[in-house]
């Protein structure tokens, strides 16, 4: 019986103590930390269903990396899609962005794709650190959302340091103070991941330019 | 023992109320497809055009028509997709088809890049823009677009050392997304900004006549002194709060959890000590 105590009351210690996920504004739980990605809420779009009624999350994703980084062409790629089926993979993205440069007359956009594991971790903090917001997968919701069950799902990373991460799902745009899913980078490899491989599309074009300051006033 | 006894029902306590507010969010059996079971108070309909003080922009998302939305919030369209999860029951699909995502594949741009050092590759054409100088050229469509000739003809030099941005005036980024003001100067026919990588101002011209422009841009980046280049990466180096907070500065809970820790080891000791002396 004792034992029994003890453990509970060990188990629930560390449940508290451990850095816990949390949904919040463009602040990390420390109270300190700043997304990186601060894509205004006006500028994020809802999850919405193609032709068939699967859901666009992948390209719903890609198009607030496109506002963020102002790849005019792919910013409205959620709208651009729904005349076609749902559901993303990465030869599809493939195609699409190349049937929606090729429909506009434009370049198309310069991009990566990456799919794998813990490894690519950092292929993601790269492209944050220098500015582009990342879309990536999401395979269950580390604060309770959807219920905690597993999903299939894309999401945007909007912040990743040593620390924390933060997301930006589709699914849950709300106000600017409940808009980010705060957790720990293992929190995050788990859902990217989803038991097997995470899928990440980077847009290579910059992101925004820092305000200007002049030196010494 | 009895407070072990007190310890433990309180903590049961806090873990069924925890319990209770996570099936708050669990969907009710009577949602169709199980995807409606998040408080509409948790989901507003539609995104506030305002409510982070940023003036509204006309942008592809305030056209939006969700009438086919797939948030949980909403009534959406029947997810057609479903698999079957490792645990055998079933995953919803929000548009992500997992089983066509491979464990080791990296692509640029399509073209699939299967040498040994993909990961060094891969990271490569990321490019780091964190030392680049930025170019903010801010105007109308036609205003912007002899700059952008003009730069893209520009030695390829000068484009390895920049970063263009190019806007119109009433563009978000322009504006701090907190408090809605404007950050940057647009009055020219366009407005050119030549920054530094942390927005340090380098120049400013107020409109664009000829490509003789590019050369006097070409000049200020060269006289840049990219030694004093600052690493975005690092935190803000003008932000007073960053300045205001030790270094040593550490997560607010923590204070908490060492106390807790030491209160468990206390009693975990003097129940030790009855323990034995019984």
């Amino acid at each position: 019986m004792e034992f029994l105590v003890r453990s509970i009351f060990l188990s629930a210690f560390l449940t508290v103590a451990g850095v816990g996920a949390s949904v919040g504004g463009k602040t990390a739980p420390d109270g300190k930390t700043e997304i990186a990605c601060d894509l205004p809420s006006f500028l994020q779009t809802k999850n919405v269903g193609g032709s068939d009624g699967a859901g666009l999350c992948v390209f719903t994703s890609i198009g607030h990396a496109a506002r963020y980084q102002n790849v005019a062409v792919l910013e409205d790629f959620r709208d651009w899609m729904r005349k076609y089926p749902g559901g993303g993979w990465p030869e599809k993205v493939d195609a699409m962005i190349s049937k929606i440069a090729k429909e506009r007359g434009v370049p198309k956009p310069e991009y990566i794709q990456v799919q794998g594991g813990r490894e690519t971790l950092e292929i993601i903090r790269t492209a944050l650190d220098t500015g582009r917001m990342v879309s990536v997968t999401y395979s269950k919701s580390p604060t309770g959302r959807y219920g905690g069950a597993r999903i299939a799902h894309m999401v945007n990373i909007v912040h990743l340091d040593q620390k924390y991460a933060a997301v930006l799902d589709n699914n849950y745009i709300t106000p600017a103070d409940k808009s980010f899913e705060w957790m720990s980078i293992d929190q995050f490899l788990q859902t990217y991941m989803g038991g097997r491989a995470g899928w990440a599309v980077i847009l290579l074009d910059a992101g925004p330019p820092p305000f200007p300051y002049t030196k010494g006033a | 023992m009895k407070i072990f006894a007190i310890a433990a029902i309180v903590i049961v306590a806090a873990q069924v109320d925890a319990q209770i507010l996570r099936s708050r969010r669990s969907p009710p059996t009577n949602c169709r497809n199980g995807v409606c079971g998040v408080p509409l108070a948790e989901l507003p309909s539609a995104t506030p055009a305002n409510d982070d003080g940023v003036r509204p922009n006309p942008s592809p998302a305030d056209r939006r028509d969700d009438s086919t939305d797939l948030s949980p919030s909403g009534n959406g369209p029947e997810i057609v997709h479903q698999e079957k999860g490792e645990d055998e029951t079933a995953v919803k699909n929000f548009g992500v088809d997992w089983n066509k995502i491979e464990p080791h594949k990296i692509s640029l741009n399509g073209r699939n890049i299967t040498c040994e050092h993909a990961i060094e590759r891969i990271q490569s054409q990321v490019p780091n823009d964190s030392g680049k100088l930025r170019l903010v050229v801010i105007g109308s469509k036609d205003e912007r677009e002899p700059v952008r000739r003009a730069w893209d003809d520009a030695p390829q030099e000068l484009r390895d050392r920049v970063s263009p941005w190019f806007v119109s005036g009433d563009h978000w980024s322009l504006r701090d997304t907190i408090t809605g003001e404007l950050r940057f100067v647009i009055d020219g026919n366009p407005t050119i900004h030549l920054l530094g990588p942390d927005g340090e101002s380098v120049g400013r011209m107020n409109r664009f006549t000829s490509t003789d422009d590019v050369e006097a841009i070409r000049r200020a980046v060269k006289k840049y002194d990219a030694a004093k280049d600052a690493d975005l990466r690092l935190p803000d180096p003008h932000k007073k709060e960053d300045k205001a907070t030790p270094a040593t500065g550490g997560d607010n809970r923590f204070g908490l959890y060492l106390i807790l820790a030491l209160g468990i080891v206390i009693v975990w000791s003097i129940a030790e000590r009855k323990g034995s002396s019984t």
